[in-house]
């Protein structure tokens, strides 16, 4: 019997429960029963060491609360004092300090249990402390939903290429600027239109800053250098310039030399950075609409790329669940 | 460094692996070898080789060995590798603010050639450059990111590099 916590009931979150509910039987079989027993968001929670109904859970949110009780004090606190196996951390990214992800992980960590994380907050600002207590106290910290969504970058350069040389990652780490590039490319669309299109269509949000000046971006480099380069950088070291300076004039004229502008997250030996760079029409990275794609340079191999949603309710939570079945398999 | 050479062999079987071995010999790595049939002098025809080779040393003893068993050598030259730089400038950019910084470019790097394209937009925010060129020496690929990172950054221009097939 596997026990989980899950912080943070939005989207992911509840894209989360939904894969819990529909387990497979012969994943069952393998590791025993997966038994979610506490969830919570900002202002709710639901615990049972008994176990939760996962589609009870859903339910609940959906009319405004996970569960009946109000999260008394802090969520950290909350999470003291539950008993579980696994933390599954998905509240909001927050650059500033990390926001109450860094407690929960903190929380859990110093207790010896995994976590399993997409909060690209912690992760971009103390990626080695955080390693460092899962190491002391014998967890597991797991992140791969934290970097493209369903795309494995980091399974494939961590574990699949365990032993290459990588000397370089370069990649399309947000699919809200691909978008609006694309649609300036292929239609010539000023920016701020294809912005609009972009919030229309759910893409982009309200405030769409934190994508289009590169923040996002930026925060998966620096967790790329750190868990693939075994760097101690921050989102603050990743040198960053946005899109919304792109013309359409600029991109006409990229077009004309046979070349499109992608927003390019690259860790190198000597670099750090996200902009707007020229893409050869063709190349993998001249890929178009929502998708996250990375190109990882390795001295045998070459040049291997992967590709996936970046983002998404499902296609997060399936990184989640490949996180989750890393851990079982481990124990 | 990176040669060419043409080279007159005797029009008998072998006579080309004989002319090949000795680049082996030296660790010269061959880049190319092109037939020239119609290069017929008396017994002996035309081949063509590029070829990589690390140094003076090397390639004096590649010479020798060649004169050592008949090749005759008619004629080397070098070969410059080149690396291309391709970057696009955004925002208030004009001919004289591009030719002074790639002014400043060729004073400081191997830049060996260049080209530039505008777009004529009258809106100064929306305009757009491109230049591309070679260099003969890579490290100057960051040389001239670095350059021009710093300085359209102190001019208010947004620069997007090239490179990312590289």
């Amino acid at each position: 019997m596997t026990d989980i916590v899950i912080a943070g009931f939005g989207t992911v979150g509840q894209g989360f429960a939904e894969v819990l509910a529909h387990t497979s039987p012969g994943l069952r079989e393998q590791f025993g029963p997966l038994r979610l027993v506490g969830a919570f968001d900002s202002r709710s929670y639901a615990y049972d060491t008994n176990g939760l109904d996962p589609v009870a859970l859903l339910e609940s949110k959906a009319a405004g609360r996970v569960g009946k009780r109000d999260i008394p004090g802090t969520s950290r606190e909350l999470l003291d004092e539950m008993d579980y196996d696994i933390l599954v951390e998905v509240t909001p990214t927050d650059i500033g300090d990390g926001g109450s992800g860094m407690g929960h992980i903190l929380s859990a960590l110093g207790a010896g249990r995994h976590v399993i994380t997409c909060n690209k907050g912690p992760l971009s600002l103390r990626f080695q402390e955080l390693e460092g207590l899962a190491t002391r106290r014998g967890a597991m910290l797991r992140f791969e939903g934290s970097v493209g969504g369903a795309m494995p970058i980091i399974h494939v350069a961590k574990d699949i290429m365990a032993g290459e040389d990588i000397t370089s990652i370069k990649g399309i780490l947000n699919g809200t600027c691909n978008f609006i590039l694309h649609r300036m490319g292929n239609e010539g669309l000023p920016f701020q239109q294809a912005l609009r299109e972009a919030q229309q269509l759910g893409y982009a949000e309200a405030d769409p800053t934190y994508d289009i000046e590169g923040v996002d971006s930026a925060c998966k480099v620096a967790i790329l250098s750190n868990a693939i380069f075994g760097r101690d950088v921050t989102v603050h070291d990743v040198m960053r310039v946005g899109i919304s300076s792109v013309t359409d004039e600029a991109i006409a004229l990229a077009r004309e030399q046979g070349q499109v502008l992608r927003l390019i997250g690259e860790v190198g030996q000597s670099r750090l950075e996200v902009a707007p760079r020229l893409v050869p029409i063709g190349h993998p990275l001249a890929i178009g609409g929502t998708l996250n794609i990375a190109q990882i340079d390795a001295k045998f191999s070459g040049p291997i790329t992967v590709a996936g949603r970046g983002a998404g309710r499902m296609e997060t939570a399936s990184a989640i669940l490949s996180d989750l079945m890393t851990i079982l398999r481990a124990q | 460094m990176r040669l060419n050479v043409d080279l007159q062999l005797r029009d008998i079987p072998g006579e080309l692996i004989n002319a090949l071995e000795p680049l082996s010999e030296v660790d010269a790595n061959i880049a190319g070898v092109v037939h020239h049939h119609d290069w017929v002098k008396g017994d002996r025809i035309g081949v063509n080789i590029t070829f990589d080779i690390c140094n003076q040393k090397q390639l004096d003893l590649l010479l020798a060995k060649w004169k050592q068993c008949g090749v005759e050598v008619v004629r080397m030259g070098s070969v410059f590798k080149t690396y291309d730089v391709e970057y696009v400038l955004v925002g208030p950019v004009s001919p004289t603010i591009l030719e002074n910084l790639l002014d400043e470019v060729k004073t400081m790097t191997s830049l060996a050639s260049v080209d530039i394209k505008y777009t004529a937009s009258q809106d100064f925010q929306r305009r757009a450059a491109y230049v591309s060129g070679t260099v003969l020496e890579e490290s100057d690929l960051d040389v001239i990111d670095e350059f021009f990172h710093r300085r359209t950054d102190e001019i208010g221009l947004l620069l997007i590099r090239g490179g990312v097939g590289r």
